[in-house]
């Protein structure tokens, strides 16, 4: 009996967490402009800012 | 152009911000130290000493699974020096992935993402279903005698896991770090519970040495065997690296956390090897599926009994964990760059995660993670694992010819790193060795599946030159301030 109940649980859970994750993804594509959200570059390091300070260029 | 990274919105009850204007530059949260990277390493992996390095000993015998485990452990040791190494100077998400790009080219890096998010993904499928099959065990050791319904408690541990990646990597890998913690404890304080250290404890070695039928039962072929099951040793502490761009100093993190990485996990496997070897016979051990849960059982004490079901359970939560993180930085990197849509590049403005790559991987994890419930055929379970294993190895043959590269185009003293490996190229070239060694050993016993993989990768290549190619924005990709290559 209680491992049925535990299963139902684990089925709620998972459709809440689910829904709501596409409902949120869903929510900020609405809010957002497409290009904002998109507009993330390669990481910066304090080691290479140091080495870009020092003249280093690609 | 302003970085948001230096304002961010932690709030998580504001309201959500309009859009912004188009100036700014979302970036993910920067906010990892060496303790998260090690909790990312380790968490992947240590499932891999609670169950799953014993089918070794199936193979070689006990003998069999300790040459194993020194020679994969040489194998990883490489892979976590030139990890170290590549990744001290690249501070981005992608990992190997990122790596390929810069020191080969864009074919290679689109084969390196698909290796690192297939490994990924079918690692966490795995622990899914061991998950599913932990709370079946768990169920019958409580007197239930009914069937579990596997799927969902399948479901629900990806989900909880998809949930805790979509909301932030600091919680994610926070919860990592505490989890694997205690797992690594439980395996010490078993060590120490069955007199590991002491003599006239519980642990018998007498018959291995005794004779070779005991330690070697199927000889230097079995040794040869057991390789492929070795991995399991550490498989996935490679995984560190793509947690690179959310480090405060990636140059300072990934190296102190992969190394001290490395060196947990070299002990943990000693440890378990030497306390299963002197508490099982290796008949039994070999077919075991939760080998030290086992050891703390014949131990005959239940507060390592407890210990040991807990530490199982929450090693397989940090692996998958683990993996959904890393395979989603993965998939959003190749997204970032064009050679996926750049759909799934998109990061969350408020979580700072790449929130479409973890939703997109859900489906294919759980996919998996059910296939052999659905199909009644708990073999399959070793098949994936097997297509996990296989895509590491053939990223690992891609490392070899990327170290020498790295160090050809930027030599040590032009262009700094957080560290520097020692006795290049011998890593190197131990790492081409004895990745050829495990995948020929793979072959011999999964060999229809590694052509299946191959076969996939090259379809997978055929539609990238021919339908995605075009997209990729060769120049613009590379936005890291390194100096020019050498004789470029």
């Amino acid at each position: 009996m209680i491992v049925n109940i535990l299963e139902w649980a684990a089925w709620i859970i998972s459709a809440g967490l689910g829904g709501w994750m596409l409902l949120d993804a869903f929510r900020v594509g609405r809010t957002y402009d497409e290009e904002f959200l998109t507009t993330s570059v390669e990481g910066i390091d304090d080691l290479l800012e140091a080495n870009e300070s020092a003249g280093g260029a690609r | 152009m302003t970085d948001i990274q230096a304002q961010p919105t932690r709030d998580t009850a504001a309201p959500p911000a309009p859009p912004a204007p188009p100036d700014e530059r979302l970036t993910l949260f920067k906010v990892l130290g060496p303790l998260h990277i090690w909790g990312l390493g380790v968490g992947i992996v240590l499932v891999g000493e609670y169950m799953g390095w014993n089918f070794a000993v199936a193979k070689g015998g006990m003998f069999g699974a300790l040459i194993a485990l020194f020679v994969v452990g040489i194998l990883y040791t490489c892979v976590a020096m030139i990890d170290s190494e590549v990744t001290s100077t690249v501070a981005a998400a992608g990992g190997q992935y990122t790596q390929a790009k810069h020191m080969i080219g864009p074919l290679m890096a689109f084969n390196v993402g698909l290796f690192l998010v297939l490994e990924y993904t079918m690692l966490e499928a795995a622990d899914a279903n061991v998950m599913s099959y932990l709370a079946t065990t768990v169920s019958s050791h409580l007197g239930y005698t009914g069937s579990v319904n596997q799927y969902a408690f399948i479901v629900l541990a990806i989900m909880v896991l998809a949930f805790l990646n979509y909301r932030g990597v600091l919680a994610t890998l926070s919860v990592n770090f505490v989890i694997t913690g205690i797992a690594f404890v439980a395996i010490i304080v078993l060590f120490f519970g069955v007199g590991g250290l002491t003599s006239g404890s519980s642990l018998h070695f007498g018959g291995l040495a005794s004779s070779a039928d005991n330690g070697l039962p199927y000889g230097w072929l079995g040794a040869f065997a057991a390789l492929q099951f070795g991995m399991w040793y550490y498989l996935g502490i490679e995984g560190t690296c793509q947690a690179a761009e959310e480090c405060r100093s990636a140059a300072r993190s990934i190296p102190l956390g992969t190394m001290t990485g490395i060196i947990t996990l070299l002990i943990a496997a000693g440890l378990t090897w030497f306390v299963c070897a002197g508490l099982m016979p290796w008949q039994y051990l070999g077919v075991s599926i939760t080998p030290l849960f086992d050891a703390a059982l014949v131990s005959g004490t239940k507060i390592l009994t407890v210990l040991l079901a807990l530490g199982t359970i929450l090693a397989t939560l940090a692996s998958a964990n683990g993996c959904i993180n890393d395979a989603s930085r993965a998939w959003f990197s190749m997204g970032r760059d064009n050679y996926l849509p750049t759909w799934f590049g998109a990061i969350h403005p408020r979580y700072r995660t790449p929130f479409r790559s973890i939703l997109f991987l859900i489906p294919l994890g759980i996919s998996f993670a059910v296939l052999p419930v659905l199909l009644n055929k708990p073999e399959l379970l070793s098949t994936v694992i097997t297509f996990s294993i296989l895509s590491a190895l053939l990223m690992y043959s891609f490392m070899v010819p990327n170290m020498y590269r790295f160090r050809r185009l930027w030599p040590v003293g032009e262009l700094h790193r957080g560290y520097t490996h020692p006795f290049h190229p011998l890593p190197a070239l131990s790492l081409a060795l004895i990745a050829a060694l495990v995948m020929f050993a793979t072959f011999l016993g999964y060999g229809t599946t590694l052509l299946t993989l191959v076969s996939f990768y090259l379809l997978a290549s055929v539609w990238f030159v021919l339908f995605r190619y075009r997209y990729v924005r060769r120049g613009s990709q590379f936005t890291m301030p390194w100096p020019r290559p050498k004789g470029y």
